[in-house]
């Protein structure tokens, strides 16, 4: 390690600069991601260190997630993070000191919109804030980078996507899934048809512990700990199942119709007011189901979600893709390979016999990592950089955001309801 | 070209059609497929409403009325039986000496199956890939498919007419520890080939001649016309010593055989042709 942090930025940006390249190779010779609108700005190459490359970018919201971004950000080539913004002192002050102390610092993000030269902010604030700021952003005439969940109100939600559709910038969303190369995989297979048609999705995310982050004075509660309280968040179904409710919108290609579900504080009794479990049962059309559940009380079965149909499983969040029917002996597609080939040569076959070596009959084939082993969030960085540089926007965004961000809040209100709550249709 | 591989009788059955479209292919798999559950349902020791386990529940206290297709198969394995001087048979369990299809008493004319030894179980595991194969096989022929390569878990394999590149199908006998490579190659036409082994620390065929598991790590391939009959053959022949083998092979049509016997030697798996024989 170096002294200075800077200098060890600038050796991992000139790596992150060779990694991009190689992405825009991948993208570039792959219709089925560059197809992707998401996808298309990571086809250009990495840009360059001059002046008139350059996005500047503000960081609004620098807690846990926006100084994860913040890093990623200080890493892509061509951005330059100008400006950064929180209104809770110790976060702005890590944040700046992770950024060499270059930024501008504000605490009231409408100062940061005002700053002449900004061309674009990530927002990464507790929920109850995405909506002011996403507006006031876009009023600004920013281009935006927002964090999941959208919104914590269906209004909310309805009006960012709406202002998001009527600007001529950029519009992201944090649903980083988007840009795994293992998401991407699986959804090709799906699109393929390798599964057959979807007829069940199943997803949860169990952990166990509180949740909570330390608070080193009480009157700080409810800010550091806004993921606990209904006035700043949507709980466990905004905060984790938003990502998969995106990746089930995905790859269903829709919105689900309606949403059944209970929820209770049944552990964690400690004057949260969000649910610390979460049981959700979404339709969708054609009498598909996507089951959600998320837990805080134990981390046996973790994170998954299981896209099913009759040809197969997938297994996204692992990364394997189960058939249901086992692949051929290597020498009986040896054989397939020779007869499409025109040639007969001898077929080495043998005993004894074959037996399946799981109960799904084999296990699991490897999805593609080609973009990069992480979750996406690099790549979704890269990208919302590249789409401000060449004034790309990327209209299924708003869609993706639109339709888990409701999903999200359309299970807490099912939840909450005890009744079974109809999609509010949609934001135009 | 038309093939598919899918799961039946604990194991996968593959198909490659390579003059079948593959429309015409997929009406023939899932055909093939069905006929398969039905032969499942007949022979499976553990489907527990299954033909094979109903008569396993009942035969030892009294005559048990068998169904046409079940009756066929007792019958074709008590010939084997016969031809095989007892070294076939189905009637054998782990640490039951003295069990043996002796001990089945078949009436022709009523088509009832009697166990006359408590605790007798009938297990058509070594018989039963062949026998399903013999079906497929006919029901491709009845709809005209030429050419076709059925692979039921690698160890039974029965083909129709001919490579489409080749005079026959050439199937090789595959080394245990070196996949892809053949230490015996069989030139099957209209044929079919059924090996029986162990691997290394597996026994889990009987020898009828003191009712003990088999040991060693080798394996018995033959080919012979029939799939069933090349099943029943090296089951036979896995338990019977060299030497009784030739006369028994004699009594099938066609029928020829490659016997490998693995060791270890200095660590690593060495490979020796055991025997062979060949009308």
């Amino acid at each position: 390690m170096s002294s200075n942090p800077l200098d060890d930025i600038r050796h991992e940006a000139q790596e992150r600069r060779r990694f991009l390249a190689r992405v825009a190779g991948v993208v570039a010779s792959s219709s089925l991601l560059s197809g992707l609108p998401w996808m298309a700005p990571l086809r250009a190459q990495p840009a360059g260190d001059a002046a008139s490359d350059r996005v500047r970018i503000g960081v609004i919201g620098t807690g846990s997630r926006g100084s994860l971004l913040l890093q990623y950000l200080l890493r892509t080539p061509g951005v330059e993070v100008a400006a950064l913004c929180d209104d809770y002192p110790p976060h702005l002050a890590e944040a700046m000191a992770a950024a060499g102390g270059k930024p501008k610092a504000f605490s009231d993000y409408r100062k940061l919109l005002a700053t002449p030269g900004i061309d674009g902010v990530v927002i990464a604030t507790p929920l109850h804030q995405h909506a002011p700021i996403c507006l006031a952003a876009f009023a600004a005439d920013k281009h935006v980078f927002c964090e999941k969940s959208l919104a914590l109100t269906v209004d909310e939600c309805k009006a960012i996507a709406r202002a998001a559709s009527a600007s001529p910038r950029v519009f992201q969303v944090g649903h980083q899934r988007l840009f795994s190369a293992t998401f991407l995989h699986a959804h090709e297979l799906v699109r393929a048809g390798h599964i057959g048609p979807i007829t069940q999705i199943r997803a949860s995310w169990h952990r166990n512990n509180d949740w909570r982050r330390p608070v080193p004075d009480p009157r700080l509660e409810r800010k550091l700990n806004w993921r606990l309280y209904r006035a700043t968040s949507g709980g466990l179904l905004t905060e984790l199942a938003s990502h998969h409710l995106q990746v089930a919108n995905w790859y269903l290609d829709a919105a689900p119709l309606s949403c059944v579900g209970y929820g209770s504080v049944n552990h964690w009794k400690d004057g949260r007011d969000v649910y610390d479990n979460v049981n959700v049962l979404f339709r969708y059309r054609d009498g598909v189901t996507l089951v959600y559940d998320a837990l805080t009380s134990n981390r046996h079965h973790g994170l998954e979600i299981q896209i099913m149909g009759p040809r197969g499983t997938i297994e996204g969040e692992s990364g394997r893709f189960y058939t249901e029917e086992p692949p051929p002996a290597p020498a009986v597609a040896a054989l397939v390979r020779q007869i499409e080939e025109g040639r007969a040569a001898t077929v080495a076959i043998g005993a004894p016999s074959w037996k399946p070596e799981a109960k799904s009959g084999e296990v699991g084939q490897a999805l593609r990592h080609e973009l990069g082993g992480g979750d996406g969030t690099e790549l979704s960085m890269a990208a919302f950089a590249n789409a401000i540089r060449l004034g790309q926007r990327m209209p299924h965004m708003i869609e993706h955001a639109y339709r888990s961000g409701i999903a999200a809040l359309m299970g807490q209100a099912a939840m909450d309801e005890g009744r079974e709550i109809a999609w509010p249709g949609s934001y135009q | 070209m038309f093939h598919r591989t899918f799961a039946s009788m604990n194991t996968r059955l593959s198909m490659v059609l390579p003059s079948t479209a593959d429309q015409a292919g997929a009406r023939l798999a899932d055909e093939v497929q069905r006929l398969l559950r039905e032969q499942e349902s007949i022979m499976s020791r553990f489907s527990p409403d299954g033909d094979l386990a109903v008569l396993n529940r009942h035969a030892a206290r009294g005559a048990v009325p068998v169904n046409d297709a079940l009756w066929t198969v007792l019958d074709a394995c008590m010939r084997h039986h016969r031809l095989t001087g007892g070294a076939f048979d189905i009637a054998q369990g782990a640490g039951r000496p003295g069990h043996g299809m002796h001990h089945l008493d078949m009436d022709p004319d009523a088509h009832t199956v009697r166990y006359t030894e408590p605790g007798l179980q009938l297990d058509l595991g070594g018989i039963g890939k062949g026998i399903a194969l013999d079906l497929i096989r006919q029901f491709l022929l009845d709809r005209h498919v030429e050419q076709a390569f059925l692979s039921f878990g690698e160890s039974s394999v029965a083909v129709i007419g001919r490579h489409p590149a080749g005079v026959c199908w050439p199937v090789g006998v595959e080394h245990m520890f070196e996949p892809g490579t053949s230490l015996h190659r069989f030139d099957l036409r209209d044929g079919a080939i059924s090996t029986s082994g162990n691997r290394p620390g597996e026994t889990h065929i009987i020898d009828p001649a003191n009712g003990q598991a088999v040991t060693g790590c080798r394996t018995v391939s033959v080919a012979c016309p029939g799939a069933a009959d090349a099943e029943a053959l090296s089951t036979a022949l896995f338990v019977l010593p060299a030497a009784r083998r030739a006369e028994v092979l004699r009594r099938y049509r066609d029928a020829q055989a490659v016997a490998f016997d693995y060791g270890l030697a200095g660590g690593a798996w060495r490979v020796e042709k055991e025997w062979r024989y060949e009308q």
